[in-house]
């Protein structure tokens, strides 16, 4: 392997692998020790190919809301929209749940009932939806989220078991004890 | 040995390997599905040694669950528990509920994450290889490894020792630096446990 040709290997590795690799890392290295690092790796955090799955899960319990909310929709912004995992807990403001993903991962949140029949039709390309403990929700949000026709075979539903009451004739539903 | 695909590295080096080793690469496995079983399969992109390695992954994942398919049931025609007694299609065992009650696969699984993990604690530049043997072949697993061998290399170092590790220029002005780290003033202590 010629040493000249690597020289610049790392710098010039395609962005979305790069990508792929800092999505690995914790939240705080990605945002200000990689940004640092080089010009093409600060690139690479702008933009969409390390914002695919947005994790903020941990983070997200112990910010203010307004700061939740602000980095949530820095994120997706990087990602222009193409994100297609999102893990977040806590979230407080009821427009945030106009997130569209694959997998949405929203546990102690605080939609309620009416927001999430309003936006549950848009919800088609879910395969995973986690919404334990968030207490505002009840059965008639799960009845949305039930008639929902999701894409993919696989998917699961993660709820409390105060919804067990649910007409759950969806064996794909998971309830947590 | 079952039915074997013959492979041609960059440098001219020939390897026959059996096809469930081979085709963890989608690439190779769509190459043999159209040309006739004699031809070899060149692959100009990747050199031997990097090949060597490559294939004693697929040799490893050949007749394995993938290890980070997080939700997919892992059939049970690849359970060791089960290994041999189903016919494959004619299991009517429900696959749903395999992988998650399987103590064996599981088990399995692990062991095959901890030898994966082992792999990748190479020298940076063979990562660099792997990875993009495994971007230029599409095998899922080994992308999976690689990308997680390099993140391992980066976390929890400055940028100073993440430059020299990936011999990296530095192209910032101190000043630029400086305006990264303002960024995020905003949140006041952003990433206090």
């Amino acid at each position: 392997m010629a040493e000249g040709s690597d020289a610049r290997a790392w710098e010039e590795l395609i962005p979305d692998a790069l990508g792929l690799i800092f999505s690995n890392l914790p939240l705080q290295e990605i945002l200000i020790v990689i940004p640092r690092v080089c010009k093409s790796w600060s690139r690479v955090v702008l933009g969409p190919y390390c914002w695919q799955e947005i994790d903020i899960d941990e983070w997200s319990q112990h910010c203010k809301p307004e700061q939740l909310n602000k980095m949530l929709h820095m994120f997706i912004d990087r990602s222009c929209g193409s994100f297609r995992r999102l893990s977040v807990s806590g979230l407080h403001t009821e427009s945030m749940f106009t997130l569209i993903a694959a997998q949405l991962e929203l546990p102690r949140s605080e939609m309620n009932d009416a927001i999430v029949k309003l936006v549950a039709p848009r919800l088609c390309n879910l395969t995973y939806l986690d919404v334990s403990y968030c207490s505002k929700i009840g059965a008639c949000a799960m009845e949305a989220f039930g008639s929902l026709s999701f894409r993919s075979d696989h998917y699961a539903l993660i709820a409390s078991d105060s919804f067990v009451k649910v007409k759950a004739s969806h064996s794909r539903f998971r309830f947590l004890l | 040995m079952g039915k074997t695909i013959k492979l041609i590295s960059g440098d001219g080096e020939m390897f026959e390997v059996e096809e469930a080793v081979a085709f963890q690469s989608n690439i190779i496995k769509s190459l043999a599905d159209e040309d006739n079983a004699d031809d070899c399969i060149p692959l100009p992109r990747v050199d031997s040694q990097i090949l060597s390695k490559v294939l004693e992954f697929c040799r490893k994942h050949a007749n394995s669950p993938s290890v980070h398919t997080k939700f997919a049931a892992i059939p049970s025609e690849l359970c060791p528990k089960h290994d041999g007694s189903a016919a494959g299609a004619s299991s009517s065992e429900s696959s749903s509920a395999h992988s998650e009650t399987c103590r064996a696969c599981y088990d399995a699984v692990m062991k095959l994450v901890q030898w994966d993990l082992e792999f990748v604690k190479v020298d940076l530049d063979l990562i660099h290889h792997l990875l993009k043997a495994a971007n230029y072949l599409d095998i899922e697993d080994l992308m999976f490894m690689a990308v997680e061998g390099a993140a391992n290399a980066i976390r929890g170092n400055n940028p100073e020792e993440i430059r020299k590790l990936f011999d990296l220029e530095n192209d910032f002005t101190p000043e630029e630096e400086k305006e990264i780290l303002k960024e995020y003033s905003w949140l006041d202590d952003p990433f206090e446990p």
